[in-house]
C-alpha cells in the first residue's frame, strides 16, 4: 500500500481527499444517524406513550360519560316508581327507551331499597336479588371492575349508583347498575399496527392482552410493571409506551402501547440505508472530481518529469517543457525551461572548453619539448656557469694558497739565504783549511821521532784510517759545498717564484720560469727523467709571471707524475705571431680518450685522495685564458701527452679583467 | 337531559285512561298524624304552601298525570284552577326548588306509593276502599 501510494502524488491526494471524505462523511452519517435514531426512538415512545394515554382516556371517558348518565338515570323522577314497584312498568320502560335511545351496549338495572330487581332494561322480567358485588355506596357512581356477570354472560364492568327519592334526598329508593361488557372495552383498545395491553398494578394483573394470543408470563409482566421502553413478549420484542395520567374512575389501570420492534426500527434501517446511499452518491462525484483535480496537478508534472528524464537519458538539452498553466507548475515549467537553456549554455561552453583543451593538450608535448629543449640550454648555459663558477673559485682558492704559499716560501727563502751564505762562504775556506791540516799531518809524520811515539802516532793513524779520512774528507766538502750551493739555488730559485705571485704585469723570459720550476721539482727529476730542453722564443712576455710560472708547475709536474721510471720530458719554447707558445710533453703512460674531455674540469683528478686537488689543470687552464691564450692537449695512451701553451707576447688592448 | 324525560311522561300520560267524572278519596300515609285535610288545606299542601304536616315530616303530595280524569276533577274541585296555570305554577315553583307534586299514572301505583312513602298524600278513585292508609278527604 506504501509503496503504491508513494509511486504517484495523484494516489497520495487522491487517498487523502478520500479519507478526509470518508472521515467527514462518517462522522457526518454517525452523527445523523444517531440524532435519528434517537429521535425516532423518542417519537416512537412519545407516540406509544400517547396511544397508552389515549386508550386508557378514550375508555376512561366513556366510563365517565356512563357514570355520568348514570348519575342522571338516578335522578329521574321516574325512579320513585321504584317504591311502588313499578306498577305501571314506567321505569322498566324508560331503562329500555334508555338502552336504545343510547345504543348501549350493556345493560340497566334497578333495584328497589329491598334489593330486589324492579326493572332492566329487556323486555322480559327476572326475579332477581341485587348481586353483593354491585352494591352501591352512596349517591355516586362506583366503578365495577371486570368480573363474571353475576346473572350469567361474559365478562363485564358495571357502574352502580344509589338512588334517592327525588322529593326527600334521605329517602333511599333503590340501586341503578349499568354493565357493560368487557368485549366493548377490548374494542375499544384494538389498534392495527399496535398491541394495547391493559394491566392492573398492584395485582400484576393482565386485563386484556391485546391482540397478542399467546399467555403472558409472569416476568413479562413484571417488565410491564417496571415500565421497560423494549420487552419481550411472548418472544417477540416490542418497543413499549405506558399510560401516564391518572383517572378518577381507573385508578389502577394502565395502558401500555407496544409496537413491533422491527417495525419500530425500521424507519432507522430506512435512514441509515438512505445515509449509506447518499454517502456513495457524494463519493462517486467526489472521487471523480478528486481524481480529475489530482490528474490536472499531476499531469504538467508528469510531462515536466518526462522532459528532464528525456534530458537526462539523451543528453538533449535542446527539449523544453510545455507550459500548460500559469499557475506554481506553469512556472516551475518556465523555470526548468530556463534551467535548460543555461545548461545548454554553459554544456556549450564546456563543448567550447573541452576543445579548446584538447587543442592545447596536442600542442601540449610540442611546447613541453620546446621548453624542455629552452630548459636544457639553459641548463647547459647554467652548467658551463656553474663550471666557470667553480674555476674561478678553484683559482680564488688557489691563487689565495699560493699568495700565502708565496709569501711563506719567500719568507723561508730569505731566512735561509743568509745562514746558506755562511755555509756556501765557508765551505773553499773549510777546503783549504783541511788541506793545510791534511798537509801538516804529512809533515808531523815525516818529523824525526823516537820509535815509540812514532810507532803510537802511527798506530793511532791506523786506527783513525787517516788516507780514507784525506780522501772523504774532501769528498764531504766537495758535495757540501755542492749541497750548499744547491741549497743556494733552491732558495734563489724560491725567491725568484715566490715573486711570480705579484699580480702586476712585467715582462718576463719565460725560459727562466721554467728552469725555476724545473730546478724547484729538481728531486723529481734527478736520475730519472732526461730534460730536454729546446728554447728558441728567449724574449720577454707581458705577463704575470707568477701566475705562468704556476702553469709551468702544474703542466711539468703533471708530466713527471705521468712518467713512471725513466723517461724523458721535453720543453720548447717558440714565438707563433703574437703567441708565445711554450709546449711540454712527456713520455708518460698517456690521457685515455674518454677522459681526455674533462682534464680542464674543476676537481677532475685520477689521482689518489690527498695527492691531488683536480684544480691545477683548471687554473691553469682560466690562467692562460686571462692571458688571451689557450691550452691544447694531445695524447696517446702509453706514448705521452703533449700540452701546448699559447699565451699573448702582450696583453690585448682591450682590458682583460684583473684579477688584483 | 331532563326535558326528553318529561316529553316522554307527557306522552305516556295521553296514553292513560280517559278521564271520568268521578269521586275521589284524598289519601295519606298511614304515618301521618292529620286525621282529616279541608279543600283548602289539600289545596295549599298541593300548591306547595304548606310543606310540612302538624304531627311532624314532610308532606309527599302525588298527583295524576295531566290527561287522567282524576286530576281533571281534583284540580277543578280542589285547585280551582285551569291545568295550564297549574302547570305554569308548578314549574315556577319547580324552579324556586320546590318539588311538585309527583305524578303517578294509576290508582294501584298512587296507593302504593302512599302506603310506602312516609308523609305521602294522594288522591284514589272512591270507587275502591283503599288498604293501609288514612282516608283524609273525600271530593267532591
Amino acid at each position: 500500500m506504501n509503496t503504491w501510494l508513494a509511486r504517484s502524488i495523484g494516489r497520495k491526494l487522491l487517498a487523502s481527499f478520500v479519507g478526509i471524505f470518508l472521515v467527514t462523511y462518517l462522522l457526518t452519517a454517525i452523527f445523523v444517524f444517531t440524532s435519528v435514531r434517537n429521535s425516532i426512538m423518542h417519537a416512537e415512545s412519545d407516540a406509544l406513550t400517547n396511544q397508552a394515554d389515549q386508550k386508557i382516556e378514550l375508555i376512561s371517558n366513556y366510563l365517565r360519560s356512563v357514570s355520568t348518565n348514570l348519575h342522571a338515570w338516578s335522578h329521574l323522577e321516574v325512579m320513585n316508581d321504584l317504591i311502588s314497584g313499578d306498577v305501571d312498568k314506567r321505569v322498566a320502560r324508560t331503562l329500555s327507551s334508555l338502552k336504545s335511545e343510547y345504543a348501549f351496549g350493556g345493560e340497566i338495572y334497578a333495584f328497589d331499597a329491598q334489593n330486589k330487581l324492579i326493572a332492566f332494561s329487556e323486555a322480559k322480567s327476572i326475579i332477581a336479588e341485587l348481586p353483593a358485588i354491585w352494591a352501591s355506596k352512596g349517591n355516586d357512581p362506583v366503578f365495577i371492575d371486570k368480573h363474571s356477570h353475576p346473572m350469567g354472560g361474559g365478562k363485564v364492568v358495571a357502574l352502580s349508583i344509589g338512588i334517592s327519592a327525588s322529593f326527600t334526598p334521605d329517602f333511599k329508593i333503590g340501586t341503578l347498575v349499568v354493565t357493560l361488557p368487557w368485549a366493548s372495552i377490548e374494542k375499544m383498545l384494538v389498534e392495527n399496527t399496535r398491541r394495547i395491553l391493559l394491566f392492573k398494578d398492584e395485582t400484576l394483573l393482565l386485563l386484556s392482552a391485546g391482540n397478542i394470543s399467546n399467555r403472558i408470563e409472569k416476568d413479562e409482566m413484571q417488565a410491564l410493571w417496571e415500565r421497560t421502553p423494549e420487552l419481550v413478549v411472548s418472544s417477540t420484542r416490542y418497543v413499549a409506551g405506558y399510560s401516564e395520567k391518572h383517572h378518577v374512575l381507573l385508578d389502577d389501570w394502565h395502558v401500555a402501547a407496544l409496537k413491533d420492534a422491527s417495525l419500530a426500527y425500521q424507519p432507522i434501517w430506512e435512514v441509515a440505508l438512505k445515509l449509506v446511499g447518499l454517502g456513495l452518491m457524494l463519493a462517486i462525484p467526489i472521487v471523480l472530481a478528486i481524481r480529475w483535480l489530482s490528474r490536472l496537478l499531476t499531469e504538467p508534472v508528469e510531462s515536466l518529469t518526462g522532459v528532464v528524464s528525456g534530458i537526462s537519458y539523451s543528453g538533449d538539452l535542446s527539449k523544453r517543457a510545455e507550459i500548460v498553466s500559469r499557475d506554481e507548475l506553469g512556472t516551475l515549467a518556465q523555470v526548468f525551461n530556463n534551467m535548460a537553456e543555461n545548461l545548454q549554455n554553459s554544456s556549450k561552453e564546456r563543448e567550447n572548453f573541452v576543445a579548446e583543451l584538447e587543442l592545447l593538450n596536442k600542442t601540449l608535448e610540442q611546447r613541453v619539448q620546446e621548453r624542455t629543449k629552452e630548459l636544457e640550454s639553459a641548463n647547459t648555459e647554467l652548467t658551463g656557469a656553474i663550471d666557470n663558477l667553480r674555476a674561478a673559485q678553484g683559482q680564488l682558492v688557489h691563487s689565495e694558497k699560493m699568495a700565502s704559499l708565496g709569501q711563506l716560501v719567500a719568507g723561508v727563502a730569505h731566512e735561509l739565504n743568509n745562514p746558506i751564505g755562511f755555509i756556501y762562504a765557508n765551505f773553499p775556506h773549510l777546503e783549504e783549511y783541511t788541506n793545510d791540516l791534511l798537509e801538516l799531518i804529512e809533515k808531523l809524520r815525516q818529523l824525526p821521532m823516537d820509535e815509540a811515539q812514532k810507532a803510537a802516532i802511527e798506530k793511532k793513524i791506523r786506527s783513525m784510517d787517516l788516507d780514507f779520512i784525506k780522501k772523504d774528507t774532501l769528498k764531504i766538502i766537495r758535495s757540501g759545498k755542492s749541497g750548499a750551493s744547491r741549497i743556494k739555488e733552491i732558495v734563489s730559485s724560491l725567491r725568484s717564484f715566490s715573486r711570480l705571485d705579484e699580480a702586476e704585469l712585467k715582462s718576463v723570459i719565460l725560459e727562466d720560469g721554467i728552469n725555476d720550476t724545473l730546478a724547484i721539482l729538481h728531486h723529481h727529476i734527478k736520475n730519472r727523467i732526461e730534460v730536454i730542453k729546446d728554447y728558441q722564443l728567449n724574449q720577454p712576455v707581458l705577463c704575470r709571471a707568477g701566475q705562468i710560472n704556476q702553469v709551468f708547475m702544474n703542466i711539468i709536474y703533471n708530466a713527471i707524475q705521468a712518467t713512471d721510471g725513466p723517461g724523458s720530458l721535453r720543453i720548447a719554447t717558440r714565438q707563433e705571431g703574437e703567441f708565445a707558445v711554450i709546449s711540454v710533453e712527456d713520455s708518460g703512460k698517456g690521457i685515455p680518450p674518454d677522459v681526455i674531455g674533462k682534464i680542464f674540469d674543476p676537481f677532475f683528478t685520477t689521482k689518489k685522495i690527498g695527492e691531488g686537488t683536480g684544480l691545477g689543470l683548471s687554473i691553469s687552464y682560466g690562467i692562460v685564458e686571462k692571458h688571451g691564450g689557450h691550452i691544447e692537449v694531445a695524447s696517446k695512451v702509453g706514448q705521452g701527452t703533449k700540452f701546448t701553451i699559447y699565451i699573448r707576447m702582450k696583453p690585448e688592448p682591450a682590458p682583460v679583467s684583473s684579477r688584483g | 337531559m331532563r326535558v326528553p324525560i318529561y316529553l316522554l311522561l307527557a306522552l305516556v300520560a295521553m296514553w292513560g285512561n280517559p278521564a271520568r267524572a268521578e269521586e275521589l278519596l284524598v289519601i295519606a300515609n298511614s304515618g301521618v298524624e292529620v286525621s282529616s285535610l279541608s279543600l283548602e288545606e289539600l289545596a295549599a299542601i298541593y300548591l306547595l304552601k304548606v310543606t310540612t304536616w302538624q304531627g311532624g315530616g314532610n308532606i309527599v303530595p302525588v298527583n295524576r298525570e295531566a290527561s287522567s280524569g282524576a286530576r281533571t276533577v281534583f284540580s277543578d274541585a280542589v285547585l280551582r284552577q285551569p291545568p295550564n296555570a297549574l302547570n305554569a305554577y308548578w314549574n315556577q315553583m319547580h324552579f324556586k326548588g320546590r318539588v311538585p307534586p309527583l305524578v303517578q299514572e294509576s290508582d294501584q301505583a298512587v296507593l302504593a306509593f302512599v302506603q310506602k312513602v312516609p308523609g305521602a298524600i294522594g288522591y284514589v278513585n272512591a270507587s275502591h276502599a283503599p288498604q293501609n292508609v288514612k282516608v283524609l278527604a273525600r271530593v267532591p
